[in-house]
């Protein structure tokens, strides 16, 4: 009778044990949450973006905003570092990333939408960029672009391999609204005196800027950084069409290449007077 | 089956499935093979049983998570089972993790070995533990038991069959064992173990018998990854765990370790009237360990908490605190994103994998022979004599375990840096751009052999008042290496196999007892020590090339122990007092070096040691209720010197750095150097026992890293208090650690047999204190601008408060 009481409290016990911890076993600990946010911004081109700043100085962005564009440039070549370029029908932007191989995330031909608010437009050298801080503390303009951990937070992705065709620019027509757009210009050529040199400083890391000529007249810079894994190598001799990133250095116009698959040179070097007055 | 016994059953299997388990498992083996001796269900151990070091029972049961290792070596430690002793000089095979989970096929032969002269072998280290498998040493019947706890939430079981057979039949002793916890229970994730093992003894005649043990251990479980206190406070928990990361919609844990290696050992024994007795054992393991970890190249760093990604790498207040409010608002930004990585994998034009799941394998065949004879010459003298081979060959190679969405991986050494070296980065310059599928092996393939042979002779001579021994080891360690590859660093270097290294070693140690009374004793152990490297420390990076690490030394050890020993009815004293220094410590570290930008080897040479202290422990009985083990121990463990270093580049061994490093009177040891622990233990019935055990640790230095502390890095600082912060070791708040069990048992009839039940209710660190369990520098160092908060201190805590309730059931 005593070993039948002790051991239906024994299983009692036991059951009501059990009870208890299977609950707890149900529950999968903290370590396992997954939080997803909302999206309900309202839209914003980049021309109008654009319109908000000011040359020189910062705008910081508080209101609820999205921008939706394509990415056309990013540093799979290394020519750009910390950023990508993306366009819309309206213009294009650089927006700065505080990341690396942001290729293979942001691939080219990837349309992304983009959350504002909190960054700030700036200009570096008159050229527009998005950026996640600004400090001026040391009496100079350091930016900062958004952290990696941030990057879900403000960027998603919408389409993925979307064709994307260069803006055809002449050399008249080249301007600070084409900032951040894929272009392509045709009927240029490196100077004569750059054709025996590189892209850039590969060995020294240094950047390098190359005269582009404009058979018609005008002339636009290449702009190579020394890190870009092509900056080694020989300029093209000869003449063509060629596509890259528009950009600015204060007034300097400049072309960013993607990667030497952008130049489409298999023409025959310029003649004529327009080409003597360069 | 009567109902009874069916409703048993069905209790069991329940409590099986539905059950969980508790605690490191490392620390849990050692608890079990340490509280072998009685055999019975003692999920907190017993305190109270006699150990011959009380110090050593408390601080392996519940210090671990101080660190706490008797005299602040923790890496003087081997078990000897069935005569073998399963480390390896090679790395790559952890002994104890082959039988993780089946601590219950071990007895252990007696108290743990420190030095003195023992009947079973010959202990060259601070502590030996003896233990066996053979099967008529364990109860006839059969025994199942089951655990869970929150600590883990581990389902665990075994079922141990025994049958012990008269004086000269058969004695079978089986187990097995399994365990799972599901993925996402626990910090380190997951765990699966399935385990069995089969001893069989049979006496046969002419005083001789022969035994056969066969266990086979399958594990396979995550592993938790240390972060910096900055992750832990956004993440909010004290078990933070950033290698592990969220992969379609589940938690997904790359990071773990297993181990699949069968192992066999034979033993044959043969005595003669108790005056002599020869031993002869042999074994055989043969099998994997290995362990798995994401991987990555060419691309952006995958982890969560990666200093750069963290709120204080920003360098204004804005971005700073959208960050820190970032990761406490998505707790999942602070775990790996494999789906972006799948997604990168994935998308890349020609299906190369940037990210994968490696496996670090390594092949393992391990062969032992020992023997060993005592003799008893007569009442006063005894010797016995013995000797030990060992031969091991591990093959180490990597596989790719998990491509993660891409087609192959590239066959390349990732930190290479290949500026005018073509081919600098192929790991197999015979296979260039080699593309590797996901089974397939790449990146070093080598295999390391080493054999040692080991003879020693012990002595001992025992009178009424005085008892002597003597010890004499000598031995020989022999290491190749034979690369199975050849890679684009090291052409000439790095394929095929390196001269045969040859390692002596030496050792005598003398043991004087001198008897007061009965009761009271003194005792005094000396010794010298010479050791061997391991093969780790003989080659700088064996899975590159074959050149030797610079500073090779024999590592020399001499020490005394002197002991005064009170051994009465109700009360155990013990003082000791405690010296040994150790000479040509070496030691080395492959890190990025951020001056020279580039992935280096550091290299420490003949680095000297202190260790000394006093211990003291007490064990009584309280109003013939209460028992009582206290235990004090205060020690000062320090490098006593200023040792060599080298920095070599890791892209051509070329130094580029050579010096003293500034460790004199650094700590040479992470235990405490204060501890004091208690336990009371209370019986008021036969069958119910209660235990309260504390344990205070202080001074408890970090890992700390040597080479920011180099004459060249620290001389030029003017500044006293920036020389002070580099210099000198953190050491860890002083804490306190209160645990508590239950157990109980029953008893019940069923015919005429009398079923046995044990039953505990265990509590861990009721206090809930915040105890970290490791805590080091990184190796990364800013050695531009000598900032040490740019890499700040790596964490892993203990798990705080956590229950346990065991169940066995015993059937003879």
């Amino acid at each position: 009778m005593k070993i039948k009481t002790s051991l239906t409290i024994f299983i009692s016990s036991i059951s009501v044990v059990i009870l208890f911890f299977s609950a707890a076993c149900l529950k999968q600990t903290a370590y396992a949450q997954l939080v997803i946010g909302n999206d309900t911004d309202s839209l914003i081109s980049i021309k109008a973006l654009r319109k908000l700043h000011n040359m020189g100085s910062i705008e910081p962005i508080v209101k609820s905003m999205v921008l939706e564009a394509t990415i056309v440039a990013n540093d799979e070549h290394d020519n750009l570092y910390k950023s990508i370029s993306i366009q819309d029908t309206s213009g294009g932007i650089l927006i700065n990333l505080d990341g690396s191989s942001l290729y293979q995330t942001y691939t080219v031909g990837t349309t992304i939408r983009i959350r504002l608010q909190n960054l700030f437009l700036t200009d570096y050298r008159r050229m527009l960029q998005l950026v996640a801080s600004v400090d001026t503390s040391s009496g100079q303009l350091v930016t900062t672009g958004i952290p990696a951990p941030l990057f879900s937070k403000y960027i998603k992705v919408v389409k993925e391999n979307v064709n994307i065709v260069p803006m055809i620019v002449s050399y008249k027509n080249l301007g600070d609204s084409l900032q951040g757009r894929l272009i392509k210009i045709s009927n240029v050529e490196f100077s004569a005196a750059d054709t025996n040199s590189t892209y850039a400083d590969k060995k020294n890391k240094i950047g390098a800027s190359k005269s582009l000529k404009f058979c018609s007249g005008g002339t636009i810079y290449l702009r190579t950084s020394g890190y870009a894994d092509f900056a080694g190598i020989s300029l093209p001799k000869n003449n063509g069409d060629i596509v890259g990133i528009y950009s600015v250095y204060n007034y300097e116009k400049q072309l960013l290449l993607r990667d030497t698959s952008d130049i489409l040179f298999r023409s025959k070097r310029c003649t004529g007077a327009a080409w003597l007055k360069n | 089956m009567r109902p009874i016994s069916k409703f048993l059953l069905i209790i069991f299997l329940l409590l099986t499935f539905h059950s969980t388990h508790a605690q490191n498992e490392e620390e849990i083996t050692k608890q079990w093979v340490y509280d072998e001796n009685e055999r019975n269900y003692n999920w907190v151990p017993t305190l109270l049983k006699s150990n011959k070091n009380a110090l050593s029972s408390i601080s392996q049961f519940n210090g671990y998570i101080f660190n706490w290792t008797p005299r602040g070596q923790s890496f003087n430690y081997s078990t000897i089972i069935d005569g073998i002793n399963w480390d390896s000089n090679l790395s790559g095979w952890n002994a104890s993790f082959s039988y993780t989970g089946m601590y219950k096929i071990f007895h252990q032969k007696n108290g743990d070995e420190n030095l003195e002269y023992s009947s079973e072998g010959y202990s060259k280290n601070t502590k030996t533990s003896y233990l066996t498998s053979a099967a008529n040493l364990f109860k006839r019947g059969w025994q199942l038991h089951t655990a869970f706890s929150n600590a883990s939430y581990m389902n665990e079981g075994d079922i141990q069959f025994s049958k012990v057979g008269n004086h000269s039949e058969w004695s079978f002793h089986s187990l097995l064992v399994f365990q799972n916890m599901p993925n996402g229970f626990s910090p380190s994730g997951f765990k699966k173990i399935k385990g069995a093992a089969l001893s069989i003894d049979k006496n046969l005649k002419k005083n001789q018998s022969f035994g056969v043990t066969f266990r086979w251990d399958k594990a396979y479980q995550g592993k938790q990854a240390p972060s910096v206190l900055e992750a832990y406070k956004l993440s909010h928990l004290r078990n933070y765990n950033p290698s592990w990361g969220w992969r379609e919609g589940q938690a997904y844990y790359p990071n773990s370790k297993y181990t699949n290696v069968p192992v066999l050992s034979i033993r044959y024994e043969k005595s003669w009237r108790d005056k002599a007795i020869f031993q002869i054992n042999f074994g055989l393991a043969v099998g994997e360990q290995g362990s798995s970890q994401l991987d990555w190249t060419s691309t952006a760093d995958p982890r969560p908490d990666y200093y750069r990604y963290l709120p204080s790498y920003s360098k204004d207040s804005i971005t700073l605190n959208q960050l820190t409010k970032w990761f406490e608002t998505n707790p999942q930004a602070l775990q790996i994103n494999f789906d972006r990585i799948q997604k990168i994998n994935s998308a890349s034009l020609s299906k190369r994998s940037f990210y994968i799941i490696n496996k670090n394998v390594s092949n393992m065949i391990s062969a032992r022979a020992s023997s060993i004879y005592k003799f008893q010459l007569n009442n006063y003298w005894s010797t016995n004599v013995g000797v030990e081979i060992a031969k091991d060959k591990i093959h180490y190679l990597n596989v790719v375990d998990n491509l993660l969405g891409g087609q192959f991986y590239y066959n390349y050494n990732g930190w290479v840096i290949d500026d005018g070296l073509v081919n600098s980065f192929q790991n197999n310059i015979q296979r260039p751009d080699q593309k590797i599928k996901e089974g397939e092996r790449w990146g070093p393939d080598f295999e390391l052999q080493s054999m040692q042979v080991v003879s020693w002779l012990q002595i001992q001579n025992k009178s009424p008042r005085w008892e002597f021994s003597t010890g004499l080891n000598i031995g020989m360690d022999l290491f190749q290496r034979n690369g199975l590859n050849q890679n684009g660093l090291f052409v000439s270097n790095s394929l095929g196999s390196s001269s045969i290294f040859y390692f002596p070693s030496l050792g005598y140690k003398g043991q004087v007892l001198y008897k007061f009374s009965g009761r009271l004793y003194a005792r005094s152990i000396f010794f010298n020590q010479q050791y061997a490297p391991n093969a780790s420390a003989v080659f700088l990076d064996p899975s590159l090339h074959a050149f030797q690490t610079p500073f090779l030394l024999p590592v020399l050890k001499n020490g005394i122990d002197l002991s005064l020993y009170f051994r009465g009815v109700d009360t155990k004293i013990m003082l000791s007092a405690y010296f040994q220094k150790v000479k040509n410590e070496a030691e080395k570290k492959f890190f990025y070096h951020d001056k020279y930008a580039s992935f280096v080897y550091g290299v420490t040479g003949q680095k000297e040691s202190i260790y000394q202290g006093i211990e003291s422990s007490l064990e009584t009985l309280l109003f013939n209720l209460f028992q009582l083990e206290m235990s004090f121990n205060i020690g000062r463990y320090y490098i006593s010197n200023n040792p060599l270093y080298e920095i070599l580049l890791a892209n051509d061994i070329y130094k580029v750095e050579s010096g003293l490093l500034k460790l004199k009177n650094l700590p040479a040891s992470t235990g405490p150097e204060i501890t004091e622990a208690f336990s009371i233990q209370m019986q008021p019935t036969y069958s119910t026992r209660i235990s309260v055990t504390g344990i205070y640790a202080a001074k408890r230095a970090i890992s700390f890293d040597y080479y920011r502390r180099s004459a060249l890095v620290l001389d030029p600082i003017v500044i006293q208090k920036l020389y002070t912060k580099l210099h000198d070791v953190e050491y860890l708040p002083s804490q306190f650690v209160l645990n508590a069990s239950m157990s109980k048992s029953f008893s019940l009839n069923y015919g005429k047999q009398k079923l046995p039940i044990y039953f505990n209710f265990g509590f861990k660190n009721l206090l809930g204190t915040l105890i970290p369990v490791l805590v080091f520098e990184q190796s990364r160092f800013d050695y531009i601008n000598l900032n040490p908060s740019k890499y700040p201190l790596k964490y892993l805590y203990d798990q705080g408060l956590t229950y346990t309730l065991g169940i066995q059931l015993q059937i003879q």
